[in-house]
């Protein structure tokens, strides 16, 4: 049979039940703008009844634990969008500052083109001016640091994303840290059987910025700590212990190469923000280097060609117009770096009349720098199809499809993002007007209890003044 | 589905984002007039823009040089013209020479006049356009193209043509050689020393078939200059088609690379409305909460 003081006692539970529901509300409130923060809320459970001689009575109430609201298939789709995202996201800033190296402008280099290849149609003219003689040394000079402008540019992008890279994987070593280091705080604070919440939904965040650099994947053991690879399976965290990648400079243009251990993943991440560099860096942009230096390499040699086999303004035979670029080491076939280092001949620069307009070894004759101007309507790019124009242009193409792609790629993946995130925080978001409706039922119910210990109090009050005397 | 203030937040900032983005593009396409102002806006009409304007540019070289070509052949044309009055003169001298009605005094004259039509002769063919003789091929000589050794001459040019490219399949020569026109036999200068002797020798026989060769050369004169008033006429025919094809070419560019400005505009317009009612919705949204009800 109950006591008063036995009552008063479900009274007091009742009090540090609903003191501490009102806690968990002050805390989803406060936590309203936190990133990755899941709600909580307090688990009532009815304590053990006791036999009455009416039979059992309820003796109170417990908050038996702390929940968050989560849904882990969502949190491991957000992981994994994430890296499209990121991946996605380091591809388009690279290619839009690629698109502007090759962008139309007026003073781009398809214009150069043009205007070196119409000066030899104007030095046709009047083959023994020495002003325009010169104005084709100035164009030539102009197209030369345009070529080189381009590769130089692209140079410093592809330089950018490797630095990028290194920043990417430490930054994967302090989150793996991090990760570890919950992993043993959650270890320690789930040892009594309560969830550690904050510290999961920190973990949480974590990965998920992990996500923003490579492709995670993650699987929870049964002590409640993360277990975390990348590259399709490299462990970068097991438990509490972290095995830090690294990024080792390799080659004479010191690309990182990211390792795991003594093994090379470079190229087996499949998602973030290093995998994007890492297609940008190897394959995009050594790409568009190769196209320029094709495009660069056809007109230094067919100019070189056609000047050869002409005589200049004192009937000597021409010489070489640009430098050549030197021949691959086999089985190169290509010459990296023409457009690097296109360069107009330097005996050229120097005497303009060493320019071969001529054929015949005569000051009027204009037949050489008539070939010349004409080389600029040859098709003889990609396989004979192509002029030096039109193969600048479906660089521009390649470029601008890859560049259009991303972006619409990318604003895809953003608006699954978004749905994602909009899940999870309907989930696990903070609702104000919830914690507001919860704030005045925990108010209600501590304002009951209070009232009801205030009644025990009073019952007690009573019977000490009737049988105390 | 559970509305947090966080998504609502999102959501407003994603479409906040979307409609900045589009009043940005309309923006950029107002101001700079261009529809296509990075690669990636369209890909195929900033690659098809790109080669067009190398062809253009092309044109525009082409169009310049046809220019100053035209000219060099209308003053070559007119040098030829020239020419032929020249020869047209020396034909009349032998004409008169011939009447029967000469006497010494008179063939003196005669002789005397041809004399100037030789002189006549030797200065056409040192004419020159832009400081550059009309007719010593590619070849420049520091003195005259022609220098008088009377009785005789001595050409210093070469017999070379000269050819130019008036577009990218069309090439046509620009001068006509002094071997052509005054050297080959017979040579006109050697024509004149002789019909000059012939009129005062009074060599009748000499001076026909001074005048026979006179009407030959004359002949090559005018097959010369119909020539270059042929190559004058497709010159200018393609100058026209040029200037016409790049007026295409422009429009074509227009049409691949310019902004519809009245488009534009209303999509600014568009975008601006959405986002006022974007902002003002939000900050209605904002201003409600359960917690504004607790006392």
């Amino acid at each position: 049979m109950g006591t008063l003081f036995g009552t008063l006692d479900i009274g007091r539970k009742a009090l540090q039940a609903q003191q501490l529901a009102l806690q968990v509300t002050s805390n989803n409130m406060a936590n309203i703008n936190t990133p990755g923060y899941s709600r909580q809320h307090a688990v009532f459970q009815a304590d053990r009844p006791v036999e009455t001689g009416a039979g059992l009575i309820g003796t109170g109430v417990t908050v038996t634990n702390i929940e968050s609201a989560r849904d882990q298939f969502i949190e491991l789709r957000l992981v994994q969008e994430t890296q499209i995202r990121s991946e996605q996201d380091a591809v388009f800033s690279a290619l839009n500052q690629i698109q502007e190296v090759l962008s139309a402008s007026a003073d781009g280099l398809q214009d150069d083109i043009s205007r070196f290849f119409n000066s030899f149609s104007r030095l046709a003219n009047d083959p023994e001016s020495s002003g325009l003689r010169n104005a084709v040394l100035a164009t030539a000079q102009s197209l030369a640091a345009s070529f080189n402008s381009a590769a130089r540019q692209l140079d410093e992008v592809q330089a950018r994303v490797n630095g990028s890279i290194d920043d990417a994987v430490n930054q994967v070593n302090t989150l793996a840290g991090n990760i570890a280091t919950l992993n043993q705080a959650i270890l320690a604070a789930e040892g009594s059987g309560s969830e550690a919440s904050g510290l999961r939904d920190q973990r949480q965040e974590y990965v998920k910025e992990l996500s923003e650099l490579a492709d995670v994947h993650y699987y929870e053991a049964t002590d409640g700590t993360f277990y975390v690879s990348i590259a399709g399976g490299h462990s970068l965290v097991s438990g509490q212990a972290v095995q830090p990648l690294a990024a080792v400079p390799v080659g004479i243009q010191g690309f990182f190469e990211v390792r795991s251990g003594a093994n090379n993943i470079t190229n087996l991440i499949s998602g973030g923000a290093i995998a994007g560099f890492v297609q940008i860096r190897d394959r995009q942009i050594p790409d568009y280097e190769n196209d320029l230096d094709t495009l660069a390499n056809t007109i230094i040699n067919e100019v070189n060609t056609q000047h050869l086999l002409g005589t200049d303004i004192q009937g000597n035979a021409g010489i070489n117009f640009f430098t050549p670029t030197p021949a691959p080491p086999p089985p190169m076939v290509l010459p990296a770096g023409a457009a690097r280092n296109f360069a107009v001949n330097p005996a050229i620069l120097a005497n303009s009349l060493l320019i071969a307009a001529g054929q015949s070894g005569e000051v009027g004759d204009n037949a050489n720098a008539l070939d010349l101007a004409s080389l600029a309507v040859l098709k003889t790019l990609n396989g004979n199809t192509e002029t030096y124009a039109e193969a600048f242009g479906s660089l521009q193409f390649k470029v601008g499809t890859a560049a259009q792609g991303s972006k619409r790629a990318l604003d895809a993946q953003s608006a699954v993002m978004v749905q994602l995130q909009n899940q999870r925080d309907s989930i696990s978001g903070v609702s104000l007007d919830e914690e507001a409706l919860d704030l005045m039922r925990f108010q209600r119910a501590f304002q009951a209890a209070t009232k009801f210990i205030s009644t025990i109090d009073q019952l007690t009050g009573e019977l000490i003044a009737t049988f105390g005397r | 589905m559970r509305i947090t203030p966080t998504i609502q937040n999102r959501n407003f900032l994603e479409d906040l984002a979307l409609t900045k983005a589009r009043m940005d593009k309309a923006q950029q396409q107002m101001s700079s007039g261009l529809r296509v102002n990075f690669l990636s806006d369209d890909p195929y009409a900033a690659e098809q823009a790109s080669e067009i304007s190398a062809i253009t540019s092309e044109n525009e070289e082409f169009i310049a040089n046809n220019d100053q070509l035209i000219g060099k052949l209308q003053y070559l044309d007119h040098t030829l013209q020239g020419f032929i009055l020249t020869l047209d003169t020396a034909r009349t001298l032998a004409a008169q020479a011939l009447s029967g009605t000469t006497t010494p005094n008179s063939r003196s004259a005669l002789a005397e006049a041809v004399d100037g039509v030789r002189k006549q002769v030797l200065s056409i063919s040192n004419a020159q356009y832009n400081g550059v003789f009309l007719f010593s091929g590619t070849r420049r000589p520091a003195g005259d193209a022609f220098v008088d050794n009377a009785p005789g001459f001595t050409y210093n040019g070469n017999d070379e043509a000269i050819y130019h490219r008036l577009d990218r399949s069309t090439t046509v020569q620009t001068n006509v050689t002094g071997q052509d026109l005054f050297g080959d036999p017979p040579a006109v200068l050697d024509v004149l020393d002789t019909l000059r002797t012939a009129i005062q020798n009074n060599d009748t026989a000499a001076i026909r078939a001074a005048t026979d060769d006179l009407e030959a050369l004359s002949e090559r004169a005018n097959s010369l200059a119909a020539a270059v008033g042929h190559r004058i006429q497709v010159a200018e025919h393609i100058q026209a088609n040029l200037k016409e094809h790049n007026l295409v070419l422009r429009k074509e560019t227009s049409r691949l690379v310019d902004a519809n400005l009245v488009e534009s505009i209303s999509e600014f317009t568009l975008a601006e409305q959405a986002l006022q009612v974007s902002l003002n919705s939000q900050a209605k949204i904002q201003q409600l909460s359960l917690l504004d009800y607790l006392r």
